[in-house]
Protein backbone atom coordinates (compact mmCIF):
# COMPACT_ATOMS: atom_id res chain seq x y z
CA UNK A 1 0.00 0.00 0.00
CA UNK A 2 2.88 2.19 0.07
CA UNK A 3 3.13 5.26 -2.35
CA UNK A 4 6.68 6.60 -3.12
CA UNK A 5 7.36 9.68 -5.46
CA UNK A 6 10.95 9.63 -7.27
CA UNK A 7 11.80 13.56 -8.32
CA UNK A 8 15.06 13.39 -10.54
CA UNK A 9 14.69 9.93 -12.27
CA UNK A 10 18.37 10.06 -13.36
CA UNK A 11 21.24 8.56 -12.10
CA UNK A 12 19.86 7.98 -8.37
CA UNK A 13 16.21 8.16 -9.13
CA UNK A 14 16.24 5.34 -12.04
CA UNK A 15 18.09 2.36 -9.97
CA UNK A 16 15.87 3.27 -7.12
CA UNK A 17 12.73 2.75 -9.16
CA UNK A 18 14.07 -0.52 -10.54
CA UNK A 19 14.97 -1.35 -7.13
CA UNK A 20 11.61 -0.16 -5.60
CA UNK A 21 9.61 -2.31 -8.91
CA UNK A 22 9.37 -5.52 -6.98
CA UNK A 23 9.34 -4.34 -3.62
CA UNK A 24 5.89 -4.46 -3.12
CA UNK A 25 5.58 -0.73 -3.43
CA UNK A 26 1.96 -0.14 -5.16
CA UNK A 27 2.51 2.82 -6.91
CA UNK A 28 5.72 4.94 -7.93
CA UNK A 29 5.08 8.33 -8.83
CA UNK A 30 8.29 9.90 -11.45
CA UNK A 31 8.83 13.54 -11.37
CA UNK A 32 11.41 14.51 -13.98
CA UNK A 33 11.11 17.73 -16.70
CA UNK A 34 14.24 15.86 -18.87
CA UNK A 35 14.10 13.86 -21.57
CA UNK A 36 16.99 10.98 -22.15
CA UNK A 37 20.40 12.11 -23.28
CA UNK A 38 23.14 9.31 -24.69
CA UNK A 39 25.79 10.63 -21.94
CA UNK A 40 22.83 9.43 -19.53
CA UNK A 41 22.60 5.77 -20.75
CA UNK A 42 25.88 4.51 -18.97
CA UNK A 43 24.29 4.98 -15.25
CA UNK A 44 20.74 5.35 -15.88
CA UNK A 45 19.93 1.65 -17.05
CA UNK A 46 16.30 2.25 -16.58
CA UNK A 47 16.71 3.39 -20.17
CA UNK A 48 17.72 1.77 -23.64
CA UNK A 49 19.45 3.28 -26.21
CA UNK A 50 16.62 3.94 -28.39
CA UNK A 51 14.85 5.79 -25.44
CA UNK A 52 17.85 8.97 -26.37
CA UNK A 53 15.28 12.27 -26.67
CA UNK A 54 12.09 10.84 -25.19
CA UNK A 55 10.94 12.59 -21.89
CA UNK A 56 12.73 10.24 -19.04
CA UNK A 57 9.21 10.05 -17.71
CA UNK A 58 7.24 8.14 -20.32
CA UNK A 59 10.36 5.71 -21.00
CA UNK A 60 10.93 4.66 -17.52
CA UNK A 61 7.19 4.28 -16.80
CA UNK A 62 6.72 2.18 -20.16
CA UNK A 63 9.99 0.13 -19.06
CA UNK A 64 8.37 -0.26 -15.17
CA UNK A 65 5.33 -1.18 -16.86
CA UNK A 66 7.18 -4.01 -18.63
CA UNK A 67 8.98 -5.35 -15.26
CA UNK A 68 6.20 -4.92 -12.89
CA UNK A 69 2.62 -5.23 -14.51
CA UNK A 70 1.10 -4.62 -10.81
CA UNK A 71 2.85 -1.53 -10.04
CA UNK A 72 0.63 2.00 -10.68
CA UNK A 73 3.19 4.58 -12.33
CA UNK A 74 2.24 8.42 -12.28
CA UNK A 75 3.82 10.21 -14.77
CA UNK A 76 4.96 14.08 -13.32
CA UNK A 77 6.68 15.78 -16.35
CA UNK A 78 7.51 18.47 -14.17
CA UNK A 79 10.61 20.03 -12.60
CA UNK A 80 10.36 20.42 -8.60
CA UNK A 81 9.91 24.24 -7.40
CA UNK A 82 10.11 25.17 -4.24
CA UNK A 83 6.24 26.86 -4.40
CA UNK A 84 4.31 23.60 -5.81
CA UNK A 85 6.78 21.37 -3.62
CA UNK A 86 4.17 21.16 -1.14
CA UNK A 87 1.17 19.84 -3.12
CA UNK A 88 3.02 17.66 -4.99
CA UNK A 89 4.91 15.93 -2.01
CA UNK A 90 1.95 15.53 0.03
CA UNK A 91 0.19 12.75 -1.86
CA UNK A 92 2.79 10.63 -1.49
CA UNK A 93 3.50 8.33 1.42
CA UNK A 94 8.08 9.27 1.28
CA UNK A 95 9.85 10.83 -1.35
CA UNK A 96 13.27 9.81 -2.83
CA UNK A 97 15.19 12.97 -4.26
CA UNK A 98 17.72 12.45 -6.55
CA UNK A 99 17.69 15.79 -8.36
CA UNK A 100 21.40 17.40 -9.24
CA UNK A 101 19.75 20.96 -8.02
CA UNK A 102 20.54 21.55 -4.67
CA UNK A 103 17.63 23.70 -5.15
CA UNK A 104 14.98 21.10 -5.50
CA UNK A 105 17.14 19.02 -2.60
CA UNK A 106 16.35 21.87 -0.09
CA UNK A 107 12.80 22.11 -1.27
CA UNK A 108 11.67 19.09 -1.27
CA UNK A 109 13.37 18.30 2.12
CA UNK A 110 11.61 21.33 3.10
CA UNK A 111 8.36 20.28 1.41
CA UNK A 112 8.17 17.09 3.38
CA UNK A 113 8.91 18.04 6.66
CA UNK A 114 5.87 20.30 6.46
CA UNK A 115 3.84 17.64 5.14
CA UNK A 116 5.36 14.90 7.06
CA UNK A 117 6.39 12.88 5.10
CA UNK A 118 9.77 10.52 5.33
CA UNK A 119 12.61 11.58 2.47
CA UNK A 120 15.62 10.12 1.24
CA UNK A 121 18.03 12.57 -0.56
CA UNK A 122 20.21 10.52 -2.85
CA UNK A 123 23.71 12.37 -4.46
CA UNK A 124 27.08 11.35 -5.96
CA UNK A 125 29.94 13.31 -7.55
CA UNK A 126 32.88 11.57 -8.54
CA UNK A 127 33.57 9.09 -6.02
CA UNK A 128 31.71 10.14 -3.22
CA UNK A 129 28.00 9.68 -2.54
CA UNK A 130 25.91 11.02 -0.05
CA UNK A 131 22.35 9.47 1.04
CA UNK A 132 20.63 11.75 3.64
CA UNK A 133 17.32 9.95 5.20
CA UNK A 134 14.67 12.58 6.64
CA UNK A 135 12.04 10.58 8.69
CA UNK A 136 8.61 12.20 8.87
CA UNK A 137 8.53 15.29 10.52
CA UNK A 138 12.53 15.65 10.30
CA UNK A 139 15.03 16.43 13.43
CA UNK A 140 17.09 16.18 11.76
CA UNK A 141 16.04 16.96 8.60
CA UNK A 142 18.19 17.73 5.16
CA UNK A 143 18.65 21.49 5.89
CA UNK A 144 19.66 20.39 9.39
CA UNK A 145 22.55 18.92 8.16
CA UNK A 146 23.49 21.37 4.77
CA UNK A 147 21.99 24.70 6.38
CA UNK A 148 22.26 26.16 2.68
CA UNK A 149 23.37 25.43 -0.93
CA UNK A 150 27.18 25.98 -1.28
CA UNK A 151 27.82 29.16 -2.57
CA UNK A 152 30.48 28.77 -4.87
CA UNK A 153 32.45 25.95 -6.64
CA UNK A 154 32.26 23.15 -4.57
CA UNK A 155 29.00 22.42 -5.86
CA UNK A 156 30.17 20.44 -8.30
CA UNK A 157 28.24 18.46 -10.88
CA UNK A 158 29.04 15.12 -12.27
CA UNK A 159 29.59 16.47 -15.95
CA UNK A 160 32.80 18.25 -14.28
CA UNK A 161 33.67 15.29 -11.89
CA UNK A 162 32.29 11.95 -13.68
CA UNK A 163 30.55 9.42 -11.96
CA UNK A 164 30.47 5.57 -11.96
CA UNK A 165 27.27 3.77 -13.25
CA UNK A 166 27.16 1.30 -11.42
CA UNK A 167 28.25 3.62 -7.99
CA UNK A 168 25.10 5.55 -8.60
CA UNK A 169 23.03 2.45 -8.83
CA UNK A 170 24.41 1.50 -5.27
CA UNK A 171 23.63 5.34 -3.98
CA UNK A 172 19.56 4.33 -6.24
CA UNK A 173 19.55 0.92 -4.29
CA UNK A 174 20.57 2.61 -0.74
CA UNK A 175 17.96 5.28 -1.23
CA UNK A 176 14.84 2.62 -2.18
CA UNK A 177 16.24 0.59 0.84
CA UNK A 178 15.95 3.66 2.93
CA UNK A 179 12.96 4.41 2.11
CA UNK A 180 11.45 1.05 2.34
CA UNK A 181 13.19 1.19 6.16
CA UNK A 182 10.92 4.91 6.99
CA UNK A 183 7.61 2.99 5.17
CA UNK A 184 8.17 0.02 8.09
CA UNK A 185 7.16 2.31 10.77
CA UNK A 186 8.24 1.73 14.16
CA UNK A 187 11.36 3.09 16.03
CA UNK A 188 13.48 2.74 12.40
CA UNK A 189 10.92 4.29 10.68
CA UNK A 190 11.70 7.37 13.03
CA UNK A 191 15.43 7.78 12.45
CA UNK A 192 17.54 9.88 10.20
CA UNK A 193 20.50 9.15 8.73
CA UNK A 194 23.25 10.42 7.14
CA UNK A 195 25.29 7.32 4.69
CA UNK A 196 28.13 8.15 2.96
CA UNK A 197 29.68 6.06 -0.29
CA UNK A 198 33.11 5.90 -0.52
CA UNK A 199 33.34 4.58 -4.11
CA UNK A 200 37.46 5.01 -4.05
CA UNK A 201 37.89 2.83 -0.81
CA UNK A 202 34.46 0.58 -1.48
CA UNK A 203 33.16 1.93 1.79
CA UNK A 204 29.56 2.19 3.28
CA UNK A 205 29.43 4.37 6.27
CA UNK A 206 26.19 4.96 8.05
CA UNK A 207 25.98 7.96 10.51
CA UNK A 208 23.39 9.49 13.28
CA UNK A 209 23.21 13.73 12.39
CA UNK A 210 21.75 15.71 15.33
CA UNK A 211 18.36 18.05 14.54
CA UNK A 212 19.61 21.56 15.43
CA UNK A 213 16.98 23.33 17.86
CA UNK A 214 17.35 26.89 15.48
CA UNK A 215 16.47 24.67 12.60
CA UNK A 216 13.86 27.07 10.72
CA UNK A 217 12.31 23.90 9.52
CA UNK A 218 11.92 21.36 11.70
CA UNK A 219 14.01 23.17 14.83
CA UNK A 220 12.89 23.57 18.65
CA UNK A 221 13.75 20.28 19.45
CA UNK A 222 16.71 20.54 22.69
CA UNK A 223 20.31 19.64 21.44
CA UNK A 224 22.08 17.20 23.82
CA UNK A 225 24.83 18.13 25.45
CA UNK A 226 27.62 16.35 25.43
CA UNK A 227 30.16 15.44 27.80
CA UNK A 228 33.43 17.11 26.64
CA UNK A 229 35.62 17.15 29.58
CA UNK A 230 38.87 15.99 27.63
CA UNK A 231 41.44 18.42 27.69
CA UNK A 232 44.05 17.61 25.11
CA UNK A 233 47.40 19.27 24.81
CA UNK A 234 49.25 17.47 22.84
CA UNK A 235 49.79 16.91 19.37
CA UNK A 236 48.66 13.43 17.90
CA UNK A 237 47.76 12.11 14.15
CA UNK A 238 44.66 12.38 13.16
CA UNK A 239 43.12 10.79 10.00
CA UNK A 240 41.47 13.14 7.58
CA UNK A 241 39.01 11.72 5.27
CA UNK A 242 39.21 14.58 2.04
CA UNK A 243 35.54 14.53 -0.29
CA UNK A 244 36.84 14.67 -4.32
CA UNK A 245 36.22 18.50 -4.76
CA UNK A 246 38.81 18.97 -2.43
CA UNK A 247 41.23 16.78 -3.46
CA UNK A 248 42.59 18.67 -5.77
CA UNK A 249 44.60 20.19 -2.40
CA UNK A 250 45.83 16.73 -1.15
CA UNK A 251 46.85 15.40 -4.38
CA UNK A 252 44.51 13.44 -5.16
CA UNK A 253 44.28 11.82 -1.59
CA UNK A 254 41.26 10.54 0.00
CA UNK A 255 42.86 10.47 3.23
CA UNK A 256 45.65 12.49 4.90
CA UNK A 257 47.22 12.73 8.07
CA UNK A 258 47.44 15.72 10.51
CA UNK A 259 47.20 17.14 13.91
CA UNK A 260 46.14 18.88 16.74
CA UNK A 261 44.12 18.54 20.37
CA UNK A 262 40.83 20.03 18.57
CA UNK A 263 38.99 19.96 15.46
CA UNK A 264 40.16 23.49 14.98
CA UNK A 265 43.56 22.42 15.16
CA UNK A 266 43.58 19.89 13.01
CA UNK A 267 42.10 21.91 10.29
CA UNK A 268 45.01 24.44 10.78
CA UNK A 269 47.49 21.61 10.47
CA UNK A 270 45.68 20.21 7.05
CA UNK A 271 45.97 23.96 5.54
CA UNK A 272 49.88 24.00 6.54
CA UNK A 273 50.15 21.05 4.69
CA UNK A 274 47.97 21.39 1.86
CA UNK A 275 47.44 25.52 1.48
CA UNK A 276 44.03 27.04 0.55
CA UNK A 277 41.83 23.81 1.84
CA UNK A 278 40.68 25.38 4.92
CA UNK A 279 39.19 28.79 3.12
CA UNK A 280 37.32 26.09 1.42
CA UNK A 281 35.81 24.34 4.61
CA UNK A 282 35.94 27.81 7.10
CA UNK A 283 34.53 31.46 6.18
CA UNK A 284 36.49 34.84 6.75
CA UNK A 285 34.96 34.16 10.63
CA UNK A 286 37.34 30.94 11.01
CA UNK A 287 33.55 29.07 11.66
CA UNK A 288 32.64 26.06 9.46
CA UNK A 289 31.05 27.13 6.19
CA UNK A 290 27.01 26.16 6.08
CA UNK A 291 27.29 23.64 3.94
CA UNK A 292 30.13 21.84 5.54
CA UNK A 293 29.50 19.10 7.18
CA UNK A 294 32.42 18.08 9.14
CA UNK A 295 32.18 14.31 11.30
CA UNK A 296 34.36 12.97 14.26
CA UNK A 297 34.38 9.85 14.82
CA UNK A 298 31.05 9.75 12.94
CA UNK A 299 29.54 12.53 15.16
CA UNK A 300 28.80 15.53 13.66
CA UNK A 301 30.74 18.16 15.49
CA UNK A 302 28.06 20.21 15.62
CA UNK A 303 26.26 18.22 18.01
CA UNK A 304 29.29 18.69 20.19
CA UNK A 305 31.62 21.66 20.39
CA UNK A 306 32.06 22.49 16.74
CA UNK A 307 35.78 23.36 16.21
CA UNK A 308 36.49 22.97 19.48
CA UNK A 309 35.88 19.83 19.64
CA UNK A 310 38.90 17.31 21.29
CA UNK A 311 40.35 15.12 18.91
CA UNK A 312 42.94 12.41 20.25
CA UNK A 313 45.34 10.48 18.17
CA UNK A 314 43.75 7.00 16.05
CA UNK A 315 40.16 9.56 15.97
CA UNK A 316 39.02 9.91 12.22
CA UNK A 317 37.79 13.63 10.99
CA UNK A 318 35.37 13.07 7.29
CA UNK A 319 34.41 16.31 5.54
CA UNK A 320 31.69 15.66 3.65
CA UNK A 321 30.47 18.89 1.89
CA UNK A 322 26.49 19.15 0.34
CA UNK A 323 26.95 17.65 -3.14
CA UNK A 324 24.57 17.34 -5.72
CA UNK A 325 25.13 15.37 -9.26
CA UNK A 326 22.50 12.85 -9.70
CA UNK A 327 22.58 13.45 -13.42
CA UNK A 328 23.24 16.60 -15.23
CA UNK B 1 41.81 10.29 -32.08
CA UNK B 2 40.02 7.53 -34.00
CA UNK B 3 39.89 5.21 -30.87
CA UNK B 4 36.00 6.02 -30.10
CA UNK B 5 33.09 6.51 -32.04
CA UNK B 6 31.15 10.20 -31.71
CA UNK B 7 28.50 8.33 -29.69
CA UNK B 8 30.95 6.16 -27.93
CA UNK B 9 32.20 9.50 -26.49
CA UNK B 10 29.31 10.35 -25.73
CA UNK B 11 27.82 7.54 -23.73
CA UNK B 12 30.54 7.18 -21.78
CA UNK B 13 31.62 10.99 -21.41
CA UNK B 14 30.48 11.00 -17.43
CA UNK B 15 32.78 8.33 -16.95
CA UNK B 16 35.85 9.01 -18.56
CA UNK B 17 36.18 12.33 -17.14
CA UNK B 18 36.66 10.38 -13.49
CA UNK B 19 40.06 10.93 -12.41
CA UNK B 20 42.34 7.97 -13.86
CA UNK B 21 39.81 6.62 -16.57
CA UNK B 22 40.21 8.42 -19.40
CA UNK B 23 39.98 6.78 -22.96
CA UNK B 24 43.00 4.51 -21.25
CA UNK B 25 40.17 3.37 -19.13
CA UNK B 26 37.87 2.77 -21.34
CA UNK B 27 39.59 0.79 -23.49
CA UNK B 28 40.24 -1.28 -20.84
CA UNK B 29 36.61 -2.04 -20.12
CA UNK B 30 35.76 -2.17 -23.75
CA UNK B 31 38.34 -4.99 -24.13
CA UNK B 32 37.63 -6.87 -21.22
CA UNK B 33 35.70 -10.51 -20.99
CA UNK B 34 34.11 -10.30 -17.18
CA UNK B 35 32.18 -14.01 -16.14
CA UNK B 36 29.04 -13.51 -13.58
CA UNK B 37 28.23 -16.66 -11.74
CA UNK B 38 24.63 -17.78 -11.13
CA UNK B 39 23.56 -15.33 -13.65
CA UNK B 40 19.74 -15.51 -13.16
CA UNK B 41 19.72 -13.92 -10.32
CA UNK B 42 18.34 -10.35 -9.32
CA UNK B 43 21.61 -9.28 -7.64
CA UNK B 44 23.44 -10.88 -10.78
CA UNK B 45 21.27 -9.18 -13.51
CA UNK B 46 21.71 -5.77 -11.59
CA UNK B 47 25.30 -6.32 -11.59
CA UNK B 48 25.17 -7.29 -15.43
CA UNK B 49 23.04 -4.14 -16.07
CA UNK B 50 25.68 -1.94 -15.17
CA UNK B 51 28.84 -3.81 -16.43
CA UNK B 52 26.95 -4.07 -19.85
CA UNK B 53 26.13 0.09 -19.11
CA UNK B 54 29.71 0.52 -18.71
CA UNK B 55 30.92 -1.10 -22.05
CA UNK B 56 32.19 -4.00 -20.87
CA UNK B 57 32.68 -5.49 -23.73
CA UNK B 58 32.05 -9.46 -23.02
CA UNK B 59 29.80 -10.68 -20.54
CA UNK B 60 29.50 -14.25 -20.11
CA UNK B 61 26.55 -15.25 -17.89
CA UNK B 62 26.64 -19.26 -16.70
CA UNK B 63 23.64 -20.27 -14.80
CA UNK B 64 23.18 -21.42 -11.08
CA UNK B 65 20.92 -24.43 -10.11
CA UNK B 66 17.40 -23.49 -10.19
CA UNK B 67 17.83 -19.99 -11.73
CA UNK B 68 16.06 -21.18 -14.72
CA UNK B 69 16.81 -20.01 -18.20
CA UNK B 70 17.93 -16.18 -19.33
CA UNK B 71 15.17 -14.07 -20.52
CA UNK B 72 17.55 -10.73 -20.51
CA UNK B 73 20.78 -11.47 -22.71
CA UNK B 74 19.00 -9.66 -25.75
CA UNK B 75 18.18 -6.68 -22.53
CA UNK B 76 21.55 -6.09 -22.31
CA UNK B 77 22.69 -5.99 -26.38
CA UNK B 78 19.54 -3.46 -25.89
CA UNK B 79 21.26 -1.67 -23.45
CA UNK B 80 24.88 -1.21 -24.75
CA UNK B 81 25.43 -2.31 -28.58
CA UNK B 82 29.25 -2.43 -27.71
CA UNK B 83 28.25 -5.31 -25.45
CA UNK B 84 28.52 -8.88 -26.54
CA UNK B 85 26.65 -10.61 -23.96
CA UNK B 86 27.60 -14.89 -23.95
CA UNK B 87 25.08 -17.28 -21.86
CA UNK B 88 26.38 -20.44 -20.58
CA UNK B 89 25.01 -23.41 -17.92
CA UNK B 90 26.24 -23.33 -14.69
CA UNK B 91 29.55 -25.84 -14.64
CA UNK B 92 30.05 -25.36 -18.16
CA UNK B 93 34.01 -24.18 -18.85
CA UNK B 94 34.58 -24.72 -14.96
CA UNK B 95 38.39 -24.91 -15.57
CA UNK B 96 38.20 -20.86 -16.50
CA UNK B 97 37.92 -19.62 -13.04
CA UNK B 98 41.18 -21.16 -12.24
CA UNK B 99 42.84 -19.79 -15.76
CA UNK B 100 41.44 -16.23 -14.47
CA UNK B 101 45.54 -15.89 -13.58
CA UNK B 102 46.19 -16.43 -17.32
CA UNK B 103 43.90 -13.78 -18.26
CA UNK B 104 40.65 -15.78 -18.96
CA UNK B 105 38.85 -12.81 -17.12
CA UNK B 106 39.20 -9.42 -16.09
CA UNK B 107 36.96 -10.19 -12.62
CA UNK B 108 34.56 -13.08 -12.21
CA UNK B 109 31.60 -12.08 -10.06
CA UNK B 110 29.75 -14.99 -8.21
CA UNK B 111 26.51 -14.69 -6.82
CA UNK B 112 26.24 -18.26 -6.33
CA UNK B 113 24.73 -17.70 -2.75
CA UNK B 114 22.66 -15.18 -2.78
CA UNK B 115 21.13 -16.62 -6.21
CA UNK B 116 17.77 -17.13 -4.19
CA UNK B 117 17.29 -13.74 -2.82
CA UNK B 118 14.38 -12.25 -4.58
CA UNK B 119 14.38 -9.14 -6.21
CA UNK B 120 14.60 -6.24 -3.94
CA UNK B 121 16.80 -2.85 -2.94
CA UNK B 122 19.09 -5.99 -1.20
CA UNK B 123 19.67 -7.52 -4.18
CA UNK B 124 20.09 -4.35 -6.36
CA UNK B 125 22.63 -3.56 -3.85
CA UNK B 126 24.61 -6.19 -3.94
CA UNK B 127 24.81 -6.11 -7.12
CA UNK B 128 25.48 -2.34 -7.90
CA UNK B 129 28.51 -2.33 -5.41
CA UNK B 130 29.59 -6.07 -6.84
CA UNK B 131 29.86 -4.41 -10.08
CA UNK B 132 31.21 -0.85 -9.16
CA UNK B 133 34.35 -3.03 -7.36
CA UNK B 134 34.45 -4.84 -11.14
CA UNK B 135 35.05 -1.64 -13.08
CA UNK B 136 37.75 -0.19 -10.20
CA UNK B 137 39.57 -3.38 -10.88
CA UNK B 138 39.39 -3.68 -14.26
CA UNK B 139 40.27 0.40 -14.73
CA UNK B 140 42.72 0.04 -11.73
CA UNK B 141 40.96 2.97 -9.43
CA UNK B 142 40.64 2.91 -6.16
CA UNK B 143 41.03 -0.24 -3.43
CA UNK B 144 39.30 -3.15 -3.38
CA UNK B 145 36.69 -3.34 -1.05
CA UNK B 146 36.35 -5.31 2.48
CA UNK B 147 34.59 -8.51 2.65
CA UNK B 148 31.71 -6.78 4.97
CA UNK B 149 31.57 -3.42 3.06
CA UNK B 150 28.13 -3.00 3.20
CA UNK B 151 27.48 -4.10 7.08
CA UNK B 152 26.07 -0.82 7.62
CA UNK B 153 23.95 -0.12 5.21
Amino acid sequence: MARVLIVGVGGVGAPAALALADAGVTALGLCDPDVVDASNLHRQVLYRTEDVGRAKVDAAAERLAALAPRLRVERLRARLEADSAGELVARWDVVIEGTDAFAAKFAASDAAVRAGVGLVSGSIVGLDATIVTVAPGGRPCYRCVFEEPPAGADGATCAQAGVLGAAAGVVGALAAAEALRLLGGGAAGRAGAVLRYDVGAGTVRRRAPRGRADCPICGKAPVAARDTDRDGGERMAISVHIPTPLRKYTAGKGEVAASGATVGQVLDDLEKNHPGIKERLCDDSGAVRRFVNIFANDEDIRAMQNLDTPVKDGDELSIVPAIAGGEL
Amino acid sequence: MARFRDDQLVRYARQMVLPGVGGTGQERLLGARVLVRAGGGAAARAAATYLAAAGVGRLVLEGAPGAGAFGWGDELRGLNPDVQVELRAAGAGAGEATAEAAGAFAAILDFSATADVPDSPAAALHGAFAAAEALKRILQIGRPAAPDALAEA
